[in-house]
C-alpha cells in the first residue's frame, strides 16, 4: 500500500461527533477519541508510521472499536520501538507489508476470533491454539483481547527460555476444558450490575419456563377434558308437561297469539295494561275499544284455550316453529334449540309464555269492555278465561319466569274485576260474584306459591355441560363450559365483544380453569343459596327475619365481591341473583287474591243491605271465611269508610298506615319489597326504608289509575 | 508425583498466593517457580493457572496489571492485595494444622513443612 492517507482529524462538528463515545458527549465533549486519525495524530509518530497504522486498521474491515484496540496496539508498539533506539524505516521494515497484516486481521475475522497484533508474531500452531482458546470461552471482546494478550505474552516468554513451539502447545492442557475455566474465571471479575442483570434474567427465563410449563399442563387438562351430558332436562321437562293434543290450550293459544298482529301491526290499534286501570274514565278508552273490537276472534279462541285443563306447552317444540313459520309470524322468536337437540336448558325459549301476557291483557280488555257494554255474561267469562289461563301457565315444574307471567296475568284479571265493580257496579250479578271469588280463591288451588324445580334443574344442567365428572360429584371446569358461561352472559352485555377476542380467550381459559370453582363447590354454592333464601322467605312475609334475608344476599355478594370471586364463582354470578325478588312477587299475588275477595265481598254485602260494613269483621263468615291479613305486617288488611265509600288497602313497604292514601305514582307501593328492613347497622338500609315517605299505601280499591295512564 | 485433583485445588491457590508474597509476578513465571520449588509436585499448566489466577482476582485477593518488562514486553503482573495477604495467613494457619494433625497421626514426620510453631 503506498497510498498516502489524509490523517487530518475530523474538523466539522458533525465529523467529530460521529466518532464522540455518548459519556463523553453527554460532558459536553466532542472528543472524537473513536476515530482512528485522532488517536494518530495525537501519537505524534513519524509520517511513515503513522501511514502504516491507518493503512491497517482502515483496510482490515474492523468494527468501530476494534479499529480503536488496533490502533493504539500499534502506536504502543511503534512508540516502544522508537523509544528503544529504532527507525520509523527499520520499525516499519520489521512490522511486514500492510497488506500482510490486513490479511492476517481478516483471516482471523473469518474465524470469528479478535486479532492481536502481539500474538501474530508467534508461531502458527500456537496463534491457532490461543484463537481456539478465546474464540470457546466467549467472552465480551475486551476480555478476549485481554486473554489473548497474556497467552501471547506467556508463549512468548516460553519461547524465549528456549521452549518449542510443540511442547508449549502440548503442556497448554484441554482446550475446551481451558476455554471453560477462563471462561468461568473472567465472568467472575465482571461488575457486580452485569451478574445482577444475568441473574435476573435467568430468574426471568425459570420463572417464565416454570409458567410455561404449568400454564401448559393446565391447558392440556382443560383443553383435552370433556363434559359427560348424561341428561335431556329439555324432555324431562317436557315429560311432565306433554297432555294429548285434545287437553292441550296451546294449541289455541298460539293461533290467538298470530292474531295480534306482530308488534308492528298492533301499533296500528295499540294497547297498554295501565289503559285498563282508569276504566271507562280514561282516556284511553276507546282505544282500549277499539282494542277488543277488532281481536273478537282471539278473544273467542282464547276463551276456548282457557277450558282445556292444561296448557299443554312444550319447551323446543319443533310443531311451534314449523306453525308460526307457516303462518309467517316471523317476529316470534323462538330461538334455535329443540328439545331433542339436547342443548343447555338454559337456552330455552319462553317466547310463547311471554306472548301470553297479550292475551291475558285481552281477555281482561274484553271483560271490561264487555261490562262496559252492559254485557255481564259476557264479562264474567272472559274473566274466569282469564283466571283459568293464569292457571294453566303454571305448569308442572314451571319456570321462574312462567310463574311469574301466571302471576301477572292473575293480577291483570284481578285488577279488572275491581274496576269493572268500580265502574258498573251491578253488571255482574251476584251469583257472578260468588262464582268469580270462589275461582279466584281456587287459583293455584289455594297455595300461591314458587317452584324452583326448573331452575334446579338448570343448575344440575350447566353442571353436567360446564365441568368434567369424577364420579363423586366433583370435577373441574371445561372450555365447554367457560363457553357457555360466555355466551350466556354476551346475552346480557352490550356492547357484545368483538370477534378477534378468540385468541384472547383461547389463551386465557386455561388460566381461568384453575381459579373457577370446582363442581362440587359450585354446586353447594348455589343450591346453599336456594335453600337459604327458601328457608328466610318461610311463612308469611310479616314474620321474615330482615337479618336473616340480608345475610342470605349479603353471603352471596360477598363471594361474588371477593377478589376474583366473579370468576370463581362464574355460573353462581349469572344465575342467582334474579330469585330474590321472586318471593315479593308471591306475596303480591296472595294479597291481590285476598283484596279481590274483600272487594267482591263488600260488594254482596253492601248489594244485601245498602251500606257498607264498618269493618271487615262483618263480611266474616257469611262472605269471607276470614278478615284477610295485610302482608306487609300481619294485621288486618286495612279498610275505611271515605266520604261514605270503602277504601281498601294495604299499608305498604313502607309500613306506615297512611290511612288508605297512595302517592302519586301508585305503583311504587303495589311493587314494594315484602321483606322487611335489616337491623344490622352496616347494612344499607333497603329501599322500603329510603323511600319510607314516598310509598304511600297500596290502595286496591276504588282501584287508583296508574301514572302513565294520565 | 500427579497429585490428585482435589488437593490441588486446595492447595494450588495457596501456593499462588504464597509466591506472589514475594512479589508480583506474571503467568509463565508462576508456573516456572511452583514447578521448581514444589519439586515438580504442584506443577500446574497455563489451562490451570490462569483460571486461577482469574478467580483468585475475582475474589479481590490479586490485582492484575499490565507492565512493560524489561525486556520491552508487556506483561500482565499479577500482585497480592491486602485481603489477599490476610487470606494467605489465613491459609497458612490452616495448612499448618493439618500438618500438625497429620503429623500426629503418623502421616508426616515430625519437623516436615514449617508444622511446628
Amino acid at each position: 500500500m503506498g497510498d498516502h492517507f489524509d490523517l487530518t482529524p475530523p474538523a466539522s462538528w458533525w465529523g467529530r461527533a460521529r466518532f464522540t463515545p455518548v459519556t463523553d458527549a453527554l460532558h459536553g465533549q466532542l472528543s472524537a477519541r473513536l476515530d482512528p486519525r485522532t488517536l494518530i495524530a495525537a501519537a505524534d509518530l513519524p509520517a511513515s508510521l503513522s501511514e502504516l497504522i491507518y493503512a491497517v486498521v482502515q483496510g482490515a474491515c474492523l468494527s468501530r472499536a476494534e479499529k480503536v484496540d488496533l490502533t493504539q496496539e500499534l502506536i504502543a508498539q511503534f512508540t516502544v520501538g522508537l523509544t528503544a533506539g529504532g527507525t520509523a524505516e527499520q520499525l516499519a521494515s520489521d512490522f511486514g507489508p500492510a497488506e500482510q497484516a490486513v490479511r492476517l486481521i481478516r483471516d482471523s475475522k473469518l474465524r470469528n476470533a479478535p486479532f492481536h497484533w502481539q500474538a501474530s508474531h508467534l508461531p502458527a500452531a500456537l496463534v491457532e491454539l490461543i484463537d481456539t482458546v478465546v474464540r470457546r470461552a466467549r467472552l465480551w471482546h475486551s476480555e478476549k483481547l485481554d486473554v489473548m494478550r497474556e497467552l501471547a505474552a506467556h508463549f512468548t516468554d516460553g519461547l524465549a527460555a528456549g521452549r518449542t513451539a510443540e511442547q508449549l502447545a502440548a503442556d497448554f492442557g484441554l482446550v475446551d476444558q481451558t476455554a471453560r475455566l477462563i471462561r468461568r474465571g473472567k465472568i467472575r471479575n465482571r461488575p457486580l450490575l452485569w451478574h445482577a442483570a444475568r441473574f435476573m434474567l435467568r430468574a426471568v427465563l425459570i420463572t417464565t419456563l416454570a409458567c410455561f410449563v404449568v400454564y401448559s399442563l393446565l391447558a392440556a387438562r382443560f383443553y383435552f377434558s370433556t363434559p359427560t351430558i348424561e341428561r335431556n332436562y329439555w324432555v324431562e321437562a317436557n315429560n311432565a308437561r306433554d297432555v294429548p293434543d285434545a287437553d292441550a290450550g296451546w294449541p289455541l293459544y298460539r293461533q290467538a297469539i298470530v292474531m295480534l298482529g306482530s308488534y308492528e301491526d298492533r301499533k296500528a290499534t295499540p294497547m297498554k295494561f295501565e289503559w285498563l286501570g282508569a276504566g271507562r274514565q280514561g282516556k284511553h278508552w276507546d282505544k282500549v275499544v277499539a282494542f277488543v273490537a277488532s281481536h273478537q276472534a282471539a278473544v273467542t279462541l282464547a276463551r276456548e284455550a282457557a277450558q282445556k285443563p292444561r296448557l299443554g306447552y312444550l319447551l323446543g317444540d319443533p310443531r311451534d316453529r314449523d306453525y308460526f313459520r307457516e303462518v309467517n309470524a316471523d317476529w316470534l322468536d323462538f330461538g334455535k334449540a329443540v328439545a331433542d337437540d339436547n342443548t343447555a336448558l338454559v337456552n330455552v325459549f319462553l317466547t310463547g309464555v311471554q306472548e301470553l301476557r297479550g292475551i291475558g291483557q285481552l281477555l281482561a280488555a274484553d271483560a271490561q269492555v264487555a261490562a262496559a257494554e252492559g254485557d255481564g255474561n259476557r264479562a264474567a267469562e272472559s274473566l274466569h278465561a282469564a283466571i283459568a289461563l293464569s292457571d294453566q301457565i303454571y305448569q308442572p315444574d314451571s319456570f321462574l319466569v312462567e310463574q311469574m307471567v301466571s302471576f301477572a296475568c292473575f293480577g291483570m284479571a284481578l285488577e279488572a274485576i275491581e274496576v269493572i265493580i268500580a265502574d258498573t257496579l251491578d253488571v255482574l250479578t251476584d251469583d257472578q260474584l260468588r262464582d268469580l271469588a270462589h275461582r279466584i280463591a281456587a287459583y293455584r288451588d289455594g297455595k300461591i306459591r314458587l317452584d324452583f324445580t326448573a331452575e334446579r334443574a338448570i343448575i344440575d344442567d350447566i353442571l353436567q355441560r360446564a365441568y368434567t365428572d369424577d364420579g363423586h360429584g366433583d370435577g373441574r371446569i371445561t372450555a365447554a363450559g367457560l363457553k357457555l358461561a360466555e355466551r350466556w352472559q354476551n346475552s346480557y352485555s352490550n356492547p357484545k365483544p368483538a370477534d378477534n377476542d378468540d385468541v384472547l380467550r383461547w389463551l386465557a381459559g386455561p388460566g381461568m380453569s384453575a381459579v373457577v370453582a370446582g363442581r362440587a363447590e359450585t354446586r353447594e354454592l348455589m343450591t346453599r343459596f336456594f335453600d337459604q333464601a327458601i328457608a328466610a322467605h318461610q311463612g308469611p312475609p310479616w314474620r321474615w327475619n330482615g337479618d336473616a334475608i340480608e345475610a342470605v344476599d349479603h353471603e352471596f355478594r360477598l363471594a361474588i365481591a371477593a377478589p376474583l370471586g366473579k370468576v370463581r364463582y362464574l355460573f353462581p354470578n349469572l344465575v342467582m341473583p334474579g330469585i330474590m325478588s321472586a318471593f315479593s312477587a308471591v306475596e303480591h299475588a296472595i294479597q291481590a287474591r285476598d283484596a279481590a275477595e274483600v272487594v267482591i265481598a263488600l260488594v254482596l254485602f253492601h248489594r244485601k243491605t245498602a251500606t257498607w260494613p264498618a269493618s271487615l269483621n262483618e263480611l266474616v263468615p257469611a262472605l269471607l271465611p276470614a278478615v284477610p291479613a295485610d302482608r306487609y305486617d300481619g294485621q288486618p288488611l286495612r279498610y275505611r269508610l271515605r266520604d261514605g265509600r270503602p277504601v281498601v288497602y294495604s299499608i305498604g313497604p313502607d309500613r306506615h298506615d297512611d290511612g288508605g292514601q297512595s302517592t302519586p305514582d301508585p305503583y311504587n307501593a303495589f311493587a314494594g319489597n315484602y321483606d322487611p328492613p335489616s337491623t344490622e347497622p352496616d347494612v344499607p338500609p333497603l329501599a322500603t326504608q329510603r323511600w319510607a315517605n314516598e310509598y304511600g299505601d297500596a290502595v286496591f280499591w276504588p282501584p287508583v289509575p296508574r301514572k302513565s295512564e294520565e | 508425583m500427579r497429585i490428585e485433583r482435589e488437593l490441588m485445588r486446595g492447595a494450588g491457590p495457596v501456593a499462588v498466593l504464597k509466591l506472589l508474597e514475594g512479589g508480583a509476578k506474571y503467568g509463565y513465571e508462576l508456573i516456572e517457580t511452583l514447578a521448581r520449588s514444589s519439586d515438580g509436585v504442584l506443577d500446574m499448566g497455563q489451562a490451570t493457572l490462569y483460571p486461577l489466577l482469574y478467580n483468585l482476582e475475582a475474589q479481590g485477593l490479586v490485582k492484575a496489571e499490565w507492565r512493560e518488562s524489561p525486556s520491552a514486553r508487556q506483561r500482565k503482573y499479577y500482585a497480592l492485595t491486602a485481603k489477599g495477604k490476610k487470606r494467605l495467613a489465613h491459609d497458612v494457619e490452616q495448612w499448618r494444622a493439618v500438618a500438625r494433625a497429620m503429623q500426629g497421626l503418623g502421616v508426616l514426620q515430625p519437623g516436615l513443612g514449617g508444622a511446628t510453631a
